[in-house]
């Protein structure tokens, strides 16, 4: 036996240092357990290096500039010219990353981080590969949390220069010229958007009927509206057939088409980062699309073993990954913890786009006796004194007691607005609830009430 | 055709109150599936089927006493007909479920291999706030099965610490436990009692209560009781535990006062087996046993139970300690069984908790001595010195059956309880 194969045994393993693991390593030597982390890249994840964080910074950047330029900056009395460093923007987000980098090490002070690939030798044994060396680690428990990574299309190689996936978008210093984003999810609309904002003439493809399958119909109608008013071109039921060295070829309903692409954005979704792990060596299998089965706490078939984040499975988001990943640390000692709760849902387009709980199209196929509250941000004080009223609130009402079982908002800051629906759902609040809570004047959360009360009138109409 | 009659699942049983039935005649029922909670002198234990079947007769109606070997349920296996749907009414039609899946334990998580995915149907959500849904997950509460008295049957804390039937195997952790043992679940709630008692009306005394009432009533008419109180300073106690408390933590165990009172106890009663034994008034015999096994009492939503740490003189701190939390955790999530209840040879009771400065206690059962602590209390001293020092001290009551213990005895065994508190290096040292 070589000297590298000899285990040193560890109490808690988590493998990926993201904002699952991270939580979970956390909680989980908070709770008194010897803790090692292992991380391939940074700490932090997607989220943190080239997800959330880059993306929202360099959203922020866009939509900024965009407002002074052109959103009738001029009517409202803003006069002069301002441009855009991209280079010097980079430098900001860079800086933001890596504040918040700092707030992770503290985070993780009681925990050990190793630099390395973990991939499973066994039921309780993972191989770490570092530069120079591997190590063999022995653990009690594990927790699995590598995440996801962008999909890629055999027909678009990603070469992070002129076909970018979203982390190569998220690094680019100069504006492309003409940028074909394919994918309308929620990833391509917000980068999509972000870069018209910045200049770019952007073309969006999406192969299915529409775009922001994941959102309410009426949620995603605002948004195309926003898209084709800033001239973006979205191009539904099209495929992406080719790339060259200027144009890129469509084939979609309105036929075979090439376009100008100076750059092409490839976001077609994310896939987990399962295949590399040996997960058969500890017994493990993945189901449809790499993903790992859990329990609700998070427990894989494997019971030494869980998965959190966006390898299992439900919508790849950081706070998905963070409540997992502090019931399966709870879990793991022994603590009666169970994921339970409601995962909002949220796009930073244009407007941004945020949802929670039931929509109608949920409602209608659990058969749930549901009305509807609808409220208009054009007739909301704030929106309009910020000139970005455009946008709807819907609430989706229990048509026997009035319990709030979900929210569907399109408009500004919707992202801060989904809070308070997101507790009033998992509270249990009912629309007298919503409708006896004073809400400050002038502000975005008064459109609220007013969808709460468009609900409490029709609630009323019902024959019962 | 099974006739499932009802036999001793405890100590002693001989006869039980039939809670609530889980199941009506007609039902499909599958095997291990609870079809009755019945209340003992101790506990509410669900009964599971013995067999998969049509229930054709239950044995009474709730509130009625049943003996040892009477006929609970009849239950007809053959495999003849469809089985009845068996949605409780109330609840809204289920559409081509199982009728086992609507109150078996069979239908929640799978114990371990066969995972579920999260739930995604936001519909069917309990309505309840996270933090009622954690402590029904604490107390091992299926919410599905918990109707709310909240507005618009929203489910608050009280629905959940009153529920009555609560399937065992609801949550991952405890896949099985349903299985291997009756689960004790909280005693039935008399009518009006899930809010609480409320003025003016009349609370029927049963199960814990009514026990309680009778042991009792035993002591105080049959035990000619002698006391002795002692002040105890656990001022170096206090310290030695702040240095076991990452020590214990390492272990995972929390150490709490009431771990030491229970070693320092039992090494006592080692030195002093006049108090661990018990009187056979018809033999005309003092028996002294043979071994230190010490209820402790533990406050329940419910009442008062007393699970029993055995051999408690043998067991080191840290094992006594994580046996405490155990038993504890398993008295408050109603997980006891009758085997954890039964069997104690000498009583102890941390009253502290409650606030108080001293009480006095009754002898439990067939023991015959019993102490109680009660609040470790910041107070000034004077040294060797007659300088005024800061102290921490409590007040032990000890209460003994007079006609087997003295007052000499009592006062010795105080003596020895409180020399081990007052040097607790001792208590750590000892035992394996």
């Amino acid at each position: 036996m070589v000297a590298g194969e000899i285990a040193r045994p560890v109490d808690v393993l988590v493998v990926g240092g993201g904002p699952g693991g991270y939580i979970a390593a956390a909680r989980a030597a908070e709770l008194g357990r010897e803790v090692v982390l292992v991380e391939a890249a940074q700490l932090g994840g997607t989220c943190l290096n080239v997800g959330c964080i880059p993306s929202k910074a360099l959203i922020s950047l866009a939509h900024d500039l965009d407002r002074a330029r052109h959103r009738a900056a001029e009517s409202r009395g803003l006069v002069g010219q301002l441009d855009v460093d991209l280079a010097a923007g980079q430098r900001w987000k860079d800086d933001v990353v890596a504040t918040l980098r700092q707030g992770v090490d503290t985070l993780l002070r009681g925990v050990e981080v190793l630099s390395g690939t973990a991939r499973f030798v066994g039921r309780d044994r993972v191989a770490v590969e570092a530069d120079d060396h591997v190590e063999h680690l022995r653990f009690q428990q594990a927790i699995i949390a590598t995440g996801s990574r962008p999909a890629e299309l055999a027909s678009l190689p990603v070469d992070q220069q002129r076909v970018v996936d979203s982390t190569g978008a998220l690094a680019l210093t100069d504006v492309p010229p003409d940028l074909v984003v394919v994918g309308g999810g929620y990833i391509g609309v917000e980068l999509g958007t972000a870069f018209a904002q910045l200049g770019s003439r952007v073309t969006i493809v999406e192969v299915a009927e529409r775009i922001l399958g994941e959102f309410d119909d009426d949620v995603a109608a605002v948004v195309r509206t926003h898209l084709d008013r800033r001239g973006i071109a979205v191009r539904t039921k099209t495929t992406v057939t080719g790339v060259d060295a200027t144009h890129v070829e469509l084939d979609g309903s309105d036929g075979a088409d090439r376009i100008t692409a100076t750059h092409v954005l490839v976001a077609v979704g994310r896939i987990p980062n399962t295949d590399d792990l040996q997960l058969e060596e500890a017994g493990l299998a993945t189901g449809p699309g790499g993903l790992i089965a859990v329990d609700r706490q998070q427990r894989t078939s494997v019971p030494s073993i869980f998965a959190i984040g966006d390898v299992t499975d439900g919508p790849a988001l950081a706070h998905k990954a963070s409540a997992q990943g502090r019931v399966a640390a709870e879990a793991m000692c022994g603590e009666p913890a169970e994921f339970d709760q409601l995962v909002p849902l949220v796009a930073f387009c244009e407007p941004e786009v945020a949802t929670v709980g039931l929509d109608e199209r949920a409602a209608g196929a659990a058969g749930t006796a549901i009305v509807v509250g609808k409220s208009s941000f054009g007739i909301n004080g704030r929106a309009l004194t910020l000139d970005d009223a455009d946008g709807v609130v819907k609430l989706v009402v229990d048509a026997e007691h009035g319990f709030v079982l979900g929210a569907q908002i399109v408009g500004p800051d919707a992202s801060e607005l989904i809070g308070e629906l997101t507790i009033a759902i998992e509270g249990a609040l009912r629309l007298d609830d919503l409708l006896g809570t004073i809400h400050a004047h002038p502000t975005l959360g008064e459109a609220i009430v007013d969808a709460a009360h468009g609900a409490r009138r029709r609630l009323r109409r019902r024959p019962d | 055709m099974n006739e499932f009659r009802l036999v001793d699942i405890g100590e002693g049983l001989t006869e039980a109150e039939i809670v609530s039935w889980l199941v009506a005649v007609g039902d499909h029922v599958t095997e291990d599936q609870p079809v009755v909670e019945i209340e003992t002198d101790k506990a509410v234990v669900e009964m599971p089927a013995p067999v998969t079947g049509t229930v054709v007769s239950l044995g009474g109606d709730p509130g009625a006493v049943i003996a040892v070997g009477e006929v609970l349920i009849v239950i007809d296996d053959g495999r003849t007909g469809e089985p009845a749907p068996a949605v409780p009414a109330g609840e809204p039609a289920a559409p081509a479920q199982s009728p086992a899946a609507t109150q078996s334990p069979a239908e929640s998580e799978p114990p371990t291999g066969l995972p579920t995915p999260a739930r995604s149907a936001v519909a069917s959500r309990p309505l309840a706030t996270p933090a009622t849904r954690a402590l029904a997950r604490r107390l091992g509460v299926d919410l599905s099965h918990v109707t709310g008295s909240g507005p618009g049957g929203r489910i608050v804390d009280a629905d959940v610490t009153t529920v009555e039937s609560a399937p065992a195997s609801s949550h991952a952790a405890q896949p099985t436990a349903a299985q291997q043992a009756p689960a004790v679940t909280p005693p039935a709630a008399t009518a009006g009692a899930r809010s609480g008692p409320v003025a003016g009306s009349r609370i029927t005394l049963r199960g814990v209560r009514k026990r309680t009432a009778e042991t009792m009533t035993a002591a105080w008419q049959s035990v000619p009781h002698v006391d002795s109180f002692h002040e105890i300073d656990v001022t170096d106690l206090f310290a030695l535990r702040e240095q076991f408390k990452p020590l214990a933590a390492d272990h995972g165990v929390v150490v709490t006062l009431t771990a030491f009172f229970v070693k320092a106890t039992a090494l006592a009663l080692v030195e002093h087996p006049i108090l661990n034994s018990s009187i056979d008034v018809a033999a005309g015999e003092i028996v002294l046993h043979g071994q230190r096994d010490l209820g402790v009492a533990v406050d329940t939503p419910d009442g008062l139970v007393l699970p029993v740490v055995r051999h408690a003189d043998e067991r080191s701190l840290i094992d006594i300690a994580r046996e405490l939390g155990r038993l504890g955790e398993a008295a408050r999530s109603r997980r006891l069984t009758p085997a954890e209840l039964a069997g104690g040879t000498f009583t102890i009771s941390n009253h502290g908790v409650f606030g108080g400065w001293f009480g006095t206690s009754l002898v439990h059962g067939s023991e015959v001595g019993i102490a109680g602590f009660g609040p470790a209390r910041r107070r000034p001293e004077l040294d060797a010195d007659d300088r005024v020092v800061a102290r921490r001290g409590l007040v032990m009551n000890l209460a003994a059956d007079h006609r087997v213990v003295d007052g000499r005895d009592i006062i010795e065994f105080g003596l020895a309880i409180r020399r081990r508190l007052e040097a607790p290096l001792g208590l750590a040292l000892a035992g394996s």
